[in-house]
């Protein structure tokens, strides 16, 4: 053992270090203060990877009765009670188009849209086109805490997770369209004035009221059939008040 | 669904060894890949994978480092799955840091900002060992390496630490 042996070791593993040479570092201070330096800065090293850990609930083990390869199915063809036992409060399915587009915008509408393209950007890997559906149990989790059902007549849901929308959580999902990936939000605390058309360079969709003070946005690539969607929406997704 | 006695016992020892780690898994999830959303998809799956396998941890005792090794599979399966786009460091670095700055001195935000520099194979074992703790060897079981080049890398990635360090002290 010498010198550079015992340092290169510090230099990878100075915990393991301090036992492994404890006879070597009490005989050879310069070492043992190579040791000290590099623990403070093992300090700063440790302090930085710990990050804030968000809220993270065990998923819904009742809902995950499927198996793995049955999970890999294209459609979400599954046995009812499998879903969703019988809801016991009201329920108010979504009643999607009752109400005309509403022209010119307003702005809190504008300010909605704003926020959901910006969230269309932040999340690249849920655009995905793909055959696979996310877990049964992974979707009730999601939508779950939104008070919000699905029915397999969605499709294929090939995303769920949890969003932030002006700061409120909300279940983001994807289903797969004729064009590609179509996002779903459901947004039980948005409020919009009507019919919100929604586009950009690369998106186009709408904003729909749904009860007193809800929303979900659909929101699908240049040339997807929003409509098709939206009826699948309004005839699969139900929302619990 | 009627629970019946042994899915219950199941269910409990489920919830007894994930407790004790989901920030573990978590943090694991997100030094892996660099994205607290992707990190908590990760996490989420591997509970579920877990939930799935948990007749294969024969020891409780075992559970930190089959749970890890599950986050990581799952986190591999998630980028084979999805194909990420490749992102930007400097724009991931800008709204990562954003999400996960917390009342850390100037000191610690500057080592975070290093760290998510650093290349994945020398940030993943420098995680396992300074935030999990776990040893060389069992750095080199979970990332299927020998020992010799687990130490490679977390040398490597400490000296580039301290490298920018010098540097930044250089700039200053």
């Amino acid at each position: 053992m010498n010198r550079k042996e015992v340092r290169e070791f510090i230099d990878a593993a100075p915990l393991e270090a301090g036992e492994r040479y404890a006879e070597y570092l009490a005989e050879n201070p310069s070492c043992q203060a190579y040791l000290d330096t590099a623990m403070a800065f093992e300090k700063k090293i440790a302090a930085a990877l710990e990050i804030p850990v968000p809220e993270i609930s065990l998923p819904s083990l009742e809902a995950d009765v499927v198996s793995l390869a049955e999970r890999r199915q294209p459609r979400l063809v599954r046995s009812g009670a499998l879903w969703f036992a019988a809801a016991a409060s009201v329920v108010l399915a979504l009643v999607l188009g009752v109400r005309l587009i509403s022209t010119p915008i307003e702005a809190n509408d504008a300010a909605l849209v704003a926020e959901l393209l910006e969230h269309m950007s932040h999340e690249p890997y849920a655009q995905v086109v793909t055959s696979e559906s996310v877990p049964l149990a992974r979707l009730a989790y999601v939508t779950r805490s939104a008070k919000t059902e699905v029915d397999p007549g969605l499709g294929l849901v090939s995303y769920a997770r949890t969003c932030k929308i002006n700061g409120n959580n909300i279940p983001h999902l994807v289903v797969q369209g004729e064009a590609g990936p179509v996002t779903i939000l459901i947004m039980p605390d948005e409020q919009v004035s009507g019919t919100v058309p929604l586009e950009s360079e690369a998106y186009h969709g709408v904003v729909v009221p749904v009860g007193e003070s809800g929303s979900v946005a659909i929101i699908g690539r240049k040339g997807e059939s929003i409509e098709d969607i939206r009826s699948r929406v309004g005839d699969a997704i139900k929302l619990s008040i | 669904m009627q629970a019946q006695p042994e899915n219950l016992a199941r269910q409990r020892r489920f919830e007894a060894v994930v407790a004790s780690y989901r920030d573990d898994m978590f943090r694991y999830a997100f030094w892996l890949n660099r994205n607290r959303a992707l990190a908590e998809d990760v996490v989420q799956d591997a509970m579920l994978r877990a939930w799935r396998s948990l007749d294969a941890l024969k020891e409780d005792g075992a559970a930190k480092s089959w749970l890890l090794t599950i986050v990581r599979r799952e986190n591999a399966r998630h980028f084979e799955r999805k194909r990420l786009e490749t992102v930007d460091i400097d724009d991931m670095l800008e709204a990562q840091h954003a999400l996960i700055a917390t009342n850390d001195d100037t000191d610690i935000g500057d080592v975070r900002q290093e760290i998510f520099k650093l290349a994945d194979e020398y940030r993943e074992p420098l995680a396992l060992q300074v935030l999990m703790g776990h040893t060389t060897r069992e750095i080199a079981e979970i990332m299927g390496l020998k020992d010799g080049a687990v130490l490679t890398r977390l040398h490597r990635a400490r000296h580039q630490l301290r490298a920018a360090f010098a540097e930044e002290a250089v700039e200053s």
